[in-house]
C-alpha cells in the first residue's frame, strides 16, 4: 500500500493538491458529527444504515385472503424492501391456538421446494401474537384462472398445455412432499398459485400431516402432529369436492391416495375447466390419454389410483409429448397419431421424401414399362416382319424351288430334246452306216419325222453316188416299203434292186392296193400285218409299220381294227378276240381268250430288248379286261390308264399297278380277291367292287 | 454482514491508537507499521527540502532513529499541531545536522548550502511546509483506499470534478448520467472524508 503511494503520488498531490487541505479540514467536522450521535458511516452505506434503522419491520398491510384459521394480509417488509404475505391467527383465536397456527409455518417450512410456497419468518408481533410470512405471488389463485376460463377468457393466454405445465409443476411439489413425509390433504385450485411467469405453488399446509416413519417421530415432527392441536382441525377439515371418498369418513388412516385423488380433480378442472362432480358431456375433443389419466387417478379404490404423484407426473409427461401415457392402452392408431404429433416435421419430411420417391418410382416404373411395351412391340413387329421375311423366304424358297424345278424340267426337256436329237442324228448315222431296220425305235412323230428325213437323205446320198453301195438300194426300199409307198418300193425293184425277196413279193401284192392318200385302207393294212408274220415273223417290222401308220388321217374305227388284229396276231389268233374302242371315254375293252397285249423285240444288234404295248397307238385311259385269260397285270405297262376293270379275270397279284401312276381306279368282283391284297394297292388307288357283269 | 462490520471497527481502533500503541512498545508490531506510513512522509518531506534522491535514504534512518528513541517520552499536550511540530523540528534538526557532518567531511556544494540555507531559514515557514505536506499525505493514503473502495468511473468522476470540469462534461466524456455524476461525486468525496478521518485518528494523537 505505502510503496505504491509514491509512484502514484505526484498524480494523486497533482490532482488534490487544490482541495487537500479542505479535505482535510472537512475530516474534523466529520469527527465533530460522530461525536455528536451522527452515524458514522451515514452516506457511505445507506442500505446498512436503513436497516440498521429498522424498528417496525412489516408494515402498510393489506388484506390479502381467509382461510380456515388465519387471515393473510399482503405487507411491506423494509428489510428486504418486498411485499410478503404475512399471515396471522384469525381474532377469535386466543393463545391456545397459537402453536397450531404456528404448526402450519413449521410444515411449509420444511418443504423446500421450487413449487412450495416459500416461508420467510416466523416470529412475534409487539402485541405478543404469532405471525409468519411468506412469498407473496404476484399472480392470482389457479381458481381465479379457471373461473376465468370457463367463462371464455384468458384462453389464449393459458392454453391446455400451459395449464398442464402448471400441473406438472404441482405434481412435482406434493411427490416432494410426500418424499418428506407430508400430506398435503387440501390440494384445490384455490391452493394453487399461479406466478407471474408461469410458475405455480402449491401453497396452505394448514391442513397437512406429517406421515409417521417407520421407526418413529422426531421431536420437531411430533410439534407437527395435528392431534396436539385440539378440536380446531376437526372444524376445518379440506374441501369435499376434492376430498377422496375414503377421505371424508374421519378417523381414516391419511394416505397419499388422497393427495392423489385432489390432483386429479385439480387435473379434471384443469382440462374440462369444470369440478370434478360435474359431469363432462362430451369428451370428444380431448385427449383420451388424459381422460384415461383423469379416471385413474380418481378412482373411488385407493389402490386402482397411481401409486405415487410421481407416476401421475410421469403420465402427464408423456401425454404432453405426445406419448400415450402408461395407463391407456393406446392402440396402434393411437399411437401413430400420437407419433405424428409428436414428429410432426420429421413426419412430414419422411412422408414428403416417401412421395417423392413414390413418384420417382412410380415414373421410373411408368418409363420402364412404356419402353418395354415399345421393344415388346418392337419385338412383335420384329417377329413378324420375320415372319413376313420367313414367308417371303418360303415363297422365294418355292419360287426358287420352282424354278429349279422349272430349269429341271426345262434341262430335262433339252436333255430330251438333245437325247432325241441325237438319236435321230444317230439313227441317221446308222441309216447312213448300217441297216435302216436297226433304226432306234422311238415313239410318235419322232419316228416317222426320221423316216422322212432318212428316205430324202438317202435320196441325196443315192443322188450323189447311185451305184455305188447296193446296201443304200435296199435301206431305201425298206423305208418306202414300211411308209406304205409301194409305188416307190416296185419302182427300186423294176430298176433291178436287190432288195429282201419276201418283201418285193409283198410290195407288188399291195401296191395296187393302197387309196388315193397314198395308204393301205384298214382292212388290206391288217391283211398285210398278217403276211408279214405269217413267213419271217416281222413282228419289229409290224411295230413299225403301226407307229408309221399314224401319220396318215385314218377313222378310229379303222385304227381299232387294225389295233384289234395286232392283238389278234400276238395270241395266237385263237377264236373270239376283239378289241373294241369306245372314243367318248376313251376306254378299250377285250373280248375274247386274250392273254398278252406286249410285243417283244430287240430294237437294234446293240440295245437290249424292248417291250412294246399292243395297245399303245389308240391312247386309251380306261381298260376293260373282264373274261380275258391276262393274269400277268404287267402287260399293262406303258398305258397312261386312269381305271381297269379286272373283273373275271384271273388276276391275282395286284402289285404291278402301281407301276401305273396315272391309275386311280380298280374295279374287281366281289370276293374276286382277298382283302390282304386290295389293301396293298397305294391310297391313291380306289378299289371298286361291283357284281360281275356290270358294264362300263 | 456483522462480522465485516466488528472486523472494520476492530482495524479502525487499532488504526486509531497507531500511535499512541507504537508509543507504549517501541519494539513490537505496531511501531513496525506505524514506519510504514512515516518512512515514506518523512522521504517526501526531505526531498520536499531539497534533500537529493541518492542521500535523502541516510537522512531518512537518521529522522526515523531519533524519532524512535524520543517517542517514548514524547508527551502530547492538547494542541494538535504539536506532534506535527515536534517532528519537523526532528526532521530539520537531523537533515540539518547530517549536512553539517557531511560539510566538515567533505566540501560543500553549492547545492548543500541552499539546502542548509533553507533549513536554518524562518523555522515558521518550514512548518507549514510540512503541515501541508502532511495533509496532502493523507489525502493520498486516503485516496489509496477509496480506490480499493469504489470501482469504475467514481474516482475519476471526482477527480474531474475536483479540477473544475462540469458534471455534463464529465457524464458526457465518461458515458453516465449527471445526476450519476453527481451523486458519485458526493459518494467519494463523503468516503474520502471519511477515510482521511480514519488515517488521521490513527497517525495523529487526538487534537
Amino acid at each position: 500500500m505505502v510503496s505504491g503511494l509514491d509512484s502514484r503520488k505526484s498524480r494523486r498531490s497533482d490532482r488534490l493538491g487544490s482541495v487537500a487541505h479542505e479535505l482535510y479540514r472537512a475530516s474534523f467536522d466529520a469527527q465533530q458529527d460522530e461525536r455528536q450521535g451522527e452515524n458514522p458511516s451515514g452516506d457511505l452505506n445507506p442500505l446498512y444504515n436503513t436497516i440498521r434503522k429498522i424498528r417496525s419491520r412489516y408494515s402498510d398491510p393489506e388484506f390479502a385472503g381467509r382461510g380456515g384459521m388465519k387471515e393473510v394480509y399482503r405487507v411491506y417488509d423494509a428489510k428486504t424492501a418486498r411485499h410478503v404475505a404475512l399471515a396471522r391467527p384469525l381474532a377469535k383465536h386466543g393463545d391456545e391456538h397459537f402453536d397450531a397456527f404456528l404448526r402450519e409455518a413449521h410444515l411449509t417450512a420444511r418443504l423446500q421446494h421450487p413449487s412450495v410456497i416459500d416461508v420467510f419468518d416466523i416470529g412475534v408481533d409487539e402485541e405478543g401474537k404469532p405471525f409468519f410470512t411468506m412469498e407473496f405471488k404476484r399472480g392470482q389463485s389457479l381458481k381465479g384462472i379457471i373461473q376465468d376460463l370457463s367463462e371464455g377468457k384468458r384462453t389464449e393466454e393459458f392454453p391446455l398445455r400451459t395449464r398442464l405445465g402448471w400441473f406438472l409443476r404441482i405434481c412435482e411439489a406434493v411427490a416432494y412432499a410426500h418424499s418428506r413425509r407430508v400430506l398435503h390433504l387440501d390440494i384445490k385450485p384455490g391452493n394453487i398459485q399461479i406466478g407471474e411467469f408461469g410458475d405455480a405453488k402449491l401453497c396452505d399446509w394448514g391442513l397437512g400431516v406429517v406421515v409417521p416413519d417407520k421407526n418413529r417421530l422426531r421431536d420437531s415432527e411430533v410439534l407437527l402432529d395435528p392431534d396436539l392441536y385440539g378440536p380446531l382441525f376437526v372444524d376445518v377439515r379440506g374441501t369435499p369436492a376434492y376430498m377422496a371418498p375414503e377421505q371424508k369418513r374421519r378417523q381414516t388412516k391419511k394416505t397419499v391416495f388422497m393427495d392423489i385423488y385432489a390432483l386429479g380433480c385439480v387435473l379434471h378442472e384443469l382440462v374440462f375447466l369444470k369440478p370434478c362432480v360435474d359431469d363432462v358431456k362430451d369428451v370428444r375433443t380431448v385427449d383420451p390419454g388424459l381422460i384415461a389419466i383423469i379416471k385413474k387417478a380418481t378412482a373411488d379404490d385407493p389402490t386402482s389410483r397411481y401409486d405415487d404423484a410421481q407416476a401421475l407426473h410421469d403420465d402427464i409427461s408423456r401425454c404432453l409429448n405426445g406419448f400415450s401415457p402408461a395407463v391407456e392402452s393406446a392402440n396402434l392408431f393411437r399411437e401413430m397419431g400420437l407419433f405424428w404429433r409428436r414428429h410432426r416435421e420429421a413426419c412430414m419430411t419422411v412422408l414428403c421424401a416417401s412421395l417423392a420417391l413414390a413418384i420417382f418410382i412410380a415414373y421410373f416404373v411408368w418409363q420402364l414399362n412404356t419402353r418395354h411395351q415399345m421393344a415388346e412391340a418392337a419385338r412383335v413387329k420384329a417377329v413378324e416382319s420375320g415372319l413376313a421375311a420367313l414367308a417371303a423366304k418360303a415363297e422365294a424358297d418355292e419360287a426358287r424351288l420352282f424354278a429349279e424345278d422349272s430349269l429341271a424340267k426345262y434341262l430335262e426337256k433339252k436333255n430330251e430334246a438333245e437325247v432325241l436329237d441325237k438319236k435321230r442324228e444317230q439313227s441317221i448315222i446308222t441309216m447312213m452306216t448300217g441297216r435302216v431296220c436297226d433304226i432306234a425305235l422311238v415313239s410318235g412323230s419322232g419316228y416317222s419325222e426320221a423316216i422322212e428325213m432318212a428316205i430324202k437323205h438317202y435320196d441325196d446320198l443315192v443322188a450323189d453316188a447311185p451305184e455305188h453301195n447296193p446296201q443304200l438300194w435296199r435301206d431305201k426300199f425298206w423305208l418306202h416299203f414300211l411308209s406304205q409307198d409301194f409305188a416307190a418300193a416296185v419302182g427300186l425293184l423294176d430298176d433291178g434292186r436287190k432288195v429282201d425277196g419276201d418283201l418285193a413279193v409283198l410290195a407288188r401284192k399291195y401296191a395296187s392296193q393302197c387309196n388315193e392318200e397314198g395308204y393301205l385302207p384298214a382292212e388290206q393294212f391288217c391283211d398285210l400285218l398278217v403276211d408279214l408274220v405269217k413267213r419271217r415273223r416281222r413282228i419289229a417290222m409290224v411295230h413299225r409299220m403301226i407307229e408309221l401308220d399314224q401319220r396318215f388321217p385314218r377313222s378310229m374305227e379303222e385304227r381299232t381294227q387294225i389295233v384289234s388284229q395286232w392283238v389278234r396276231i400276238n395270241n395266237d389268233s385263237l377264236p373270239g378276240i376283239e378289241v373294241t374302242y369306245l372314243p367318248s371315254s376313251q376306254s378299250i375293252r377285250l373280248h375274247g381268250p386274250i392273254e398278252r397285249l406286249t410285243v417283244q423285240f430287240g430294237l437294234d444288234r446293240l440295245s437290249a430288248v424292248v417291250k412294246v404295248n399292243l395297245l399303245q397307238s389308240l391312247r386309251p385311259i380306261r381298260l376293260d379286261l373282264r373274261e380275258t385269260a391276262i393274269h400277268d397285270l404287267s402287260e399293262l405297262a406303258e398305258l397312261d390308264l386312269m381305271q381297269v376293270d379286272i373283273r373275271q379275270t384271273p388276276v391275282t397279284d395286284l402289285g404291278p399297278l402301281r407301276a401305273i401312276r396315272s391309275l386311280r381306279t380298280v374295279i374287281v368282283g366281289k370276293d374276286q380277291l382277298p382283302a390282304k391284297v386290295l389293301r396293298s394297292l397305294p391310297p391313291w388307288i380306289e378299289v371298286i367292287e361291283e357284281p360281275n357283269g356290270s358294264s362300263l | 454482514m456483522s462480522t465485516l462490520d466488528s472486523k472494520e471497527t476492530g482495524e479502525s481502533a487499532t488504526r486509531e491508537s497507531l500511535l499512541r500503541r507504537a508509543q507504549a512498545d517501541a519494539h513490537g508490531s505496531a511501531w513496525e507499521e506505524l514506519l510504514q506510513y512515516y518512512e515514506p512522509f518523512v522521504r517526501r518531506t526531505l526531498r520536499a527540502m531539497g534533500v537529493e534522491e541518492g542521500e535523502a535514504d541516510d537522512v531518512c534512518q537518521q529522522v526515523l532513529a531519533h524519532l524512535w528513541g524520543r517517542l517514548v517520552d514524547f508527551q502530547p499536550d492538547h494542541e494538535r499541531a504539536r506532534f506535527r511540530t515536534w517532528l519537523t523540528r526532528i526532521i530539520r534538526n537531523t537533515a540539518v545536522s547530517e549536512y553539517r557532518k557531511r560539510m566538515r567531511r567533505q566540501r560543500v556544494s553549492f547545492a548543500e548550502s541552499s539546502i542548509l540555507e533553507s533549513l536554518a531559514g524562518d523555522s515558521s515557514d518550514i512548518e507549514q511546509r510540512i503541515e501541508d505536506e502532511w495533509q496532502r499525505y493523507l489525502v493520498d493514503l486516503a485516496m489509496e483506499r477509496i480506490d480499493e473502495i469504489f470501482s469504475g468511473n467514481a474516482v475519476e468522476v471526482f477527480l474531474r470534478s475536483v479540477e473544475g470540469e462540469s458534471a455534463a462534461d464529465i457524464g458526457q466524456s465518461l458515458g453516465i448520467h449527471v445526476d450519476s455524476v453527481y451523486v458519485l461525486k458526493n459518494r467519494v468525496r463523503r468516503r474520502l472524508v471519511h477515510e482521511i478521518k480514519v488515517i488521521r485518528e490513527m497517525l495523529e494523537f487526538p487534537s
